[in-house]
């Protein structure tokens, strides 16, 4: 799905925070990213996107190299992703719309896919999600967990086949965050994303991650991957190996 | 603002009005019920024409304004480069009173309604400028990525991020200066022309010492004024429902 091959990246005249990067995920992988902060992991995540693009190396997805943002890629940020004038129905439709206003013409919008009107597609993933009935609300008016669940509902109504998720569930509330990670595992089994989460949360990226990638401090160092094979139901949390895996993964992230 | 608290703080305006003018006792200033007597027998005849004169040039203008500055603030707000070549020049010239242009526009623009319309669009146009760069730049990064990872290229950010983000901002421009238009439209009309209500304040009713006539002016100009605002209020509530939620 994802084949990163000898990736460099730096802003600007500034120290790389990747250098000669290689790493493949395969089709239907679950994989979390972690690393100390300022490491790139966001950084990775855009280059995965197609938002930014690699000084050196390529990002192949789905077997072509990336020139901006795949229309089968699916990408949930932290916060501020929804239009603040929109209500939580229009912003789910947000996606569909944008095709409609391109037109299949494989660029913007896939070219295969029907753009059909997204009326109903949009319905379906607000009553699975939940938010139904804040449909006509503003972003405002909705709960930090709310407003994640129309960020979710807005990416799955274009029937993605990659899902990218940035720190996506940070800013909510302890409970409300474990539910959100509960329906990120049972939406990857209805959907067969293959989906990446880049997070600092040692618990969230041994809970959703089967296979973790830790980033290093430094460009130069090797990153290194720790299989978690059992992550995948509600019940993991707090089982053994689930606290076996997290202490490896402190372990390699201490200094 | 309720309708009845405006209409409670107009008939106290009127009252002190009424009293001060009673105090006085100067035919410089004739009591209320003159004036809107004066008003009423005016309307009909020419004062009607004069205000139609008024209210095109200046929704003209506003409307030029608004044309001209939206696209020309958001393409400055949202390119670094755009706005390092711009905004220099946009700082020089904000400060200038554009009003002091009025001779070269009606030597250019003769003394018809395109240099009313165009010396207040020109007054307008920085007005919503700076406002509609400010609200473009100050769009977060987050929110113009993860709309470019639904697939949006540079059009639809435009149509579908950058253009209703900057929606308040312009109609907030717009109120705040629609007493600067009026007040320009008074200024260009008050000389060299023969019609509008600088015009028929200045010339047809100062001029000839028709007191209660001249007021009737006066309250027909503050009356546009009052309209255009008003209008603007309910626009902004219509178009942007997210702003107003309690």
């Amino acid at each position: 799905m994802i084949i990163v091959r000898g990736l460099t990246f730096s802003y600007a005249d500034q120290t790389p925070i990747f250098e000669n990067l290689h790493w493949h995920v395969a089709h239907g992988e679950a994989w979390s990213v972690i690393g100390p902060s300022g490491c790139g992991k966001t950084t990775l995540l855009y280059l995965l996107a197609g938002l930014l693009h690699p000084t050196k190396g390529e990002v192949l997805v789905d077997g072509q190299p990336l020139q901006r943002p795949r229309p089968r890629t699916g990408l949930i940020l932290q916060d501020y992703g929804l239009l603040p004038w929109a209500t939580v129905a229009e912003n789910a439709a947000l996606g569909l719309r944008v095709r409609q206003f391109y037109g299949p013409d494989g660029r913007h919008a896939p070219r295969s896919q029907q753009v059909s009107p997204p009326a109903e597609k949009v319905d379906f993933w607000l009553k699975r999600l939940g938010i139904d009935r804040v449909r006509d609300h503003y972003p405002v008016q909705i709960s930090g967990g709310q407003r994640q669940r129309t960020a979710i509902a807005r990416t799955l109504a274009m029937t993605p086949d990659l899902l990218l998720m940035d720190e996506p569930f940070s800013s909510i509330d302890a409970l409300t965050r474990e539910e959100l990670q509960d329906l990120t595992l049972a939406l990857r089994e209805e959907t067969a994303l293959t989906t990446v989460l880049v997070t600092h949360s040692i618990e969230e990226a041994a809970f959703l991650g089967r296979r973790i990638l830790v980033l290093p401090k430094d460009a130069e160092q090797e990153p290194q991957i720790v299989e978690n094979p059992q992550a995948g139901a509600p019940a993991y949390r707090g089982s053994a190996p689930f606290h076996a895996v997290c202490d490896r993964l402190r372990e390699r992230l201490a200094p | 603002m309720k309708g009845r608290d405006t209409l409670t703080a107009g008939a106290a305006i009127l009252l002190i009005w009424q009293l001060v003018s009673w105090l006085l006792n100067m035919p410089i200033l004739p009591p209320p019920t003159e004036v809107l007597q004066a008003f009423f027998i005016a309307l009909p005849h020419d004062l009607g024409r004069h205000f139609l004169v008024s209210g095109f040039r200046v929704v003209a203008s506003i409307l030029l304004a608004v044309a001209t500055a939206w696209p020309l603030g958001l393409a400055i707000g949202q390119s670094a480069r755009l706005d390092r070549l711009l905004s220099p020049a946009i700082y020089l010239i904000y400060p200038i009173p554009k009003i002091v242009f009025l001779p070269l526009v009606l030597l250019f623009l003769g003394i018809g309604n395109l240099s009313k319309i165009f010396i207040i669009a020109f007054v307008l146009f920085f007005q919503i400028l700076v406002v509609v760069r400010d609200a473009a730049g100050g769009i977060r990064p987050e929110l113009v990525h993860s709309v470019r990872s639904l697939g949006a290229g540079r059009r639809a950010l435009f149509r579908f991020v950058y253009l209703p983000a900057c929606l308040p901002a312009v109609l907030t421009a717009l109120r705040v200066s629609a007493g600067t238009a009026v007040a320009v439209l008074f200024f260009a009309e008050s000389f060299a022309t023969t019609s509008g209500l600088g015009y028929y304040i200045i010339v047809e009713t100062w001029g000839r010492l028709a007191y209660p006539e001249m007021y009737a002016g006066v309250v027909a100009m503050a009356l546009l004024g009052f309209i255009l605002y008003a209008v603007l209020d309910q626009l902004e509530k219509r178009l942007c429902p997210w702003l107003h939620l309690t």
